[in-house]
């Protein structure tokens, strides 16, 4: 049971700096995920905190203590990697039993089988203990291999992307395994990802992680409703924001973005120091659900007009791809209705849920700075 | 323009004529349509897209391009334009000499070749790397290189297999929605190949659902995902998938009850059922996650309680998963509800979302 603190860490690799100046607090008993593409630094991240890599400068606290120069083995956490790697010729019991081999981990045996049939109960595969891996299935795999894991009880427990050599249906269905079974493991959870289903299902908190720096470090609802930038923004979501830059433009006591052809009301801004963004260019982000498609023409409200490129209909719901201008917006819609190609339609943002970024930077125009790292 | 006919189409791998990769398969795919075979790894998708290419010789029946047959014809013969999950580009060429290789040994002229790679980068993306070689690019860059040449060319029928694979998820999204409308405007055939349900659902005009070598069923997006002929069909479309339920039928007057556990989940007027003597003792029941309802506390006198013991929420929308009688049941909800672990919730199933598949069978029985 423990904290985890990163006080300034950096990593470099020869003159590539891998992880800039990392600083963030990770609560014990937390499920903390990191979310980033790969070459993001995510691996990085864990292995320091295993202490497979040294990290170059700044510390890492575990419970209050540094760990800069503890030894793997002395750092009381526990990794779990892509794959499972299990020994193929042992039994489920000695698999989760291995651990206890290594000279610092010796107990008795009587201890021994107490630890691994306890874990074994709370995982839910005490039954298997006398089978070999190979007489297991994906998800009872995965639980053998997370008991490899918690049996020497660390303090913290780390995870490389441990779903995803699984194939969709499987990766699905272990996601809600793990979370089921979280609160049991009785850990502080650090756990690496790219897929952002993932950490948005799993983690307490999730820290976007883009080229070595922290972007961003919130819930998944504050993350995916208030991101901070256009990265972040991009990071969470089937299909992706859809973004439209243009100028941002102050008529009448009101904002607007300025495209080619087109001035669409920013109502939502309201922050009067916009103002010195003026005639800077700037890009509109919402996502998918947020968007109304209609065929015909409101009056009353103001609305995009585009054109449809493309419908996908998915059983469930169903995704129309349109053209405003050049750019493309995706849009997920109810199945029943359907579009023609190059039909004209007519778009409407829902306000509450339309981001505003400032094209040079990427950074988000309304969330206050200090809400985001 | 082709049409492309499968006749009773086999594969045999090896010695042993009883072990068939794919299984009579006839099934007719028509001019300038998209049509994707979709089934899980080993149901003999690939295999059959290869015979149809000319790459698998064929063990049994006829293909037919139109009207003439082309067991025996190579490849190059077939006037097929391919692009497989490995990209194969030529290491020493550029992106730009890669998509235009095929184009040049054709002899066509510099200015259609031109123009050609103008529009084929444009909708693939890949304007800002024409110049670089493949070992400088990324798995999903080489992907959309290898789809660039293979859609350049000027064939009866374009045959992919597993294109997207390797392309992350936005870039996935963007190039469905490119291939699909180069589809409807070049108004080529196309015959794609994947495991990817929403992929397949995503692209088709109409889908080949196949498992264990055999052709399951054939029909649009909608047919498949709204009347699924089988359980297997059933429940390899949507995510998460349907969910299946073990009933017993017990009659009550008008009304046959559908009994999970001795408790009562569905009832069915006598009048709906097609044929009372053939309509089994149990039947699977099969529903979709996002068709069951969450009702609230006060008017629970026919609902089901179930117990949370996951829930996601996952941006556009939350999945729920309970325990129903000590089944496991997920539901698709609106995003950003607060569901505890352990909480009671009740369920209902309307009657109209219900599908009954033959426990012994798996063929679906339809209700009138």
């Amino acid at each position: 049971m423990a904290n985890v603190v990163f006080d300034n860490v950096s990593k470099n690799y020869d003159d590539l700096r891998a992880i800039d100046r990392m600083s963030f607090e990770i609560y014990d008993m937390e499920f903390f995920v990191i979310l980033g593409q790969s070459g993001a630094g995510k691996t990085t991240t864990l292995k320091m905190v295993a202490g497979i890599e040294p990290a170059s400068e700044g510390t890492i606290l575990i419970g209050g203590n540094p760990i800069n120069h503890l030894t793997p083995e002395k750092r009381n956490v526990a990794m779990v990697f892509e794959s499972y790697a299990l020994y193929p010729h042992l039994s489920v019991y000695d698999n989760i039993a291995f651990p206890f081999h290594a000279p610092e981990n010796r107990k008795s045996n009587e201890d021994i089988e107490h630890s691994v049939k306890h874990i074994a109960c709370m995982l839910g595969i005490d039954q298997l203990l006398g089978r070999k891996p190979s007489e297991l299935s994906g998800g009872q795999r995965q639980r053998v291999a997370l008991g490899r894991a918690l049996v020497r009880r660390p303090s913290v427990f780390l995870m490389d992307e441990p779903l995803s050599h699984l194939d969709a249906k499987l990766r699905n269905q272990m996601r809600k395994e793990l979370k089921s079974m979280r609160k049991s493991f009785g850990t502080t959870i650090l756990y690496v990802t790219h897929d952002y289903n993932e950490a948005m299902a799993l983690g307490d908190r999730i820290a976007i992680l883009h080229k070595g720096k922290i972007q961003q470090i919130d819930t998944p609802d504050d993350i995916y409703y208030h991101p901070g930038n256009i990265v972040i923004a991009q990071s969470l979501g089937d299909p992706p924001m859809n973004f439209l830059s243009g100028e941002l433009s102050f008529l009448e006591e009101r904002f607007s973005l300025r495209t080619k052809n087109l001035f669409i009301p920013l109502d939502f801004v309201r922050r009067q120091d916009l103002k010195s963004h003026i005639g800077k260019s700037v890009t509109l982000g919402i996502r998918p659900n947020h968007i109304q498609i209609n065929t015909d023409k409101s009056v009353n409200s103001f609305q995009i007009p585009a054109t449809v490129f493309v419908q996908e209909y998915l059983g469930d719901d169903s995704i129309i791809s349109v053209k405003i201008e050049d750019a493309m917006f995706m849009i997920l819609s109810t199945p029943e209705k359907r579009y023609a190609i190059d039909e004209n339609v007519f778009l409407s943002l829902n306000q509450e849920h339309t981001h505003l970024f400032l094209s040079e930077t990427g950074e988000s125009l309304q969330i206050d700075s200090g809400k985001s790292i | 323009m082709a049409e492309v006919t499968l006749e009773n189409v086999k594969k045999i791998y090896g010695r042993n004529p009883e072990v068939l990769a794919v299984k009579d398969v006839s099934l007719h795919i028509q001019d300038r349509e998209f049509f994707v075979f979709l089934g899980p790894s080993g149901c003999g998708k690939t295999t059959t897209l290869r015979m149809i290419a000319g790459l698998e010789e064929i063990s049994g029946g006829t293909i037919y391009f139109d009207k003439k047959t082309v067991n025996d014809l190579t490849p190059q013969k077939r006037n097929v334009s391919m692009a497989f999950e490995n990209y194969a580009l030529y290491p020493t060429l550029s992106v730009w000499e890669n998509i235009a290789f095929p184009l040049k040994i054709r002899k066509w002229n510099n200015d259609t070749i031109r123009k050609k790679m103008e529009w084929v980068a444009g909708a693939l993306q890949i304007g800002d790397i024409l110049h670089k070689k493949p070992f400088e690019l990324s798995g999903g860059q080489q992907q959309r290189v290898s789809l660039a040449r293979a859609i350049v060319r000027e064939a009866e029928v374009f045959l992919f297999d597993e294109p997207l694979s390797h392309l992350d998820m936005k870039q996935r999204q963007l190039m469905r929605a490119e291939i699909k409308r180069i589809n409807k405007d070049l108004q080529n055939t196309m015959i794609y190949v994947t495991h990817d349900q929403k992929e397949a659902m995503a692209l088709a005009d109409r889908i080949a659902v196949m498992n264990d070598g055999k052709l399951q069923q054939v029909g649009t997006p909608f047919e498949i995902y709204e009347n699924p002929v089988n359980e297997f069909v059933a429940g390899f479309i949507g995510e998460p998938p349907m969910n299946f339920l073990n009933c017993q039928i017990l009659r009550l007057n008008d009304f046959f009850e559908l009994i999970l556990k001795k408790q009562v989940i569905a009832k069915i007027h006598q009048s709906r059922l097609p044929n009372q003597e053939l309509f089994p003792q149990f039947v699977r029941v099969g529903i979709r996650p996002k068709r069951i309802q969450i009702t609230n506390s006060e008017n629970k006198k026919d609902a089901l309680q179930a117990a949370v013991i996951v829930y996601e929420s996952i941006g556009e929308k939350g999945i729920l998963k309970v325990q129903l009688l000590g089944e496991p049941i997920y539901l698709i909800t609106e995003p950003n509800q607060k569901f505890s672990k352990g909480e009671n919730i009740h369920l209902s199933f309307p009657i109209q979302y219900l599908f009954f598949f033959n426990p012994e069978t798996g063929e679906r029985i339809n209700l009138k």
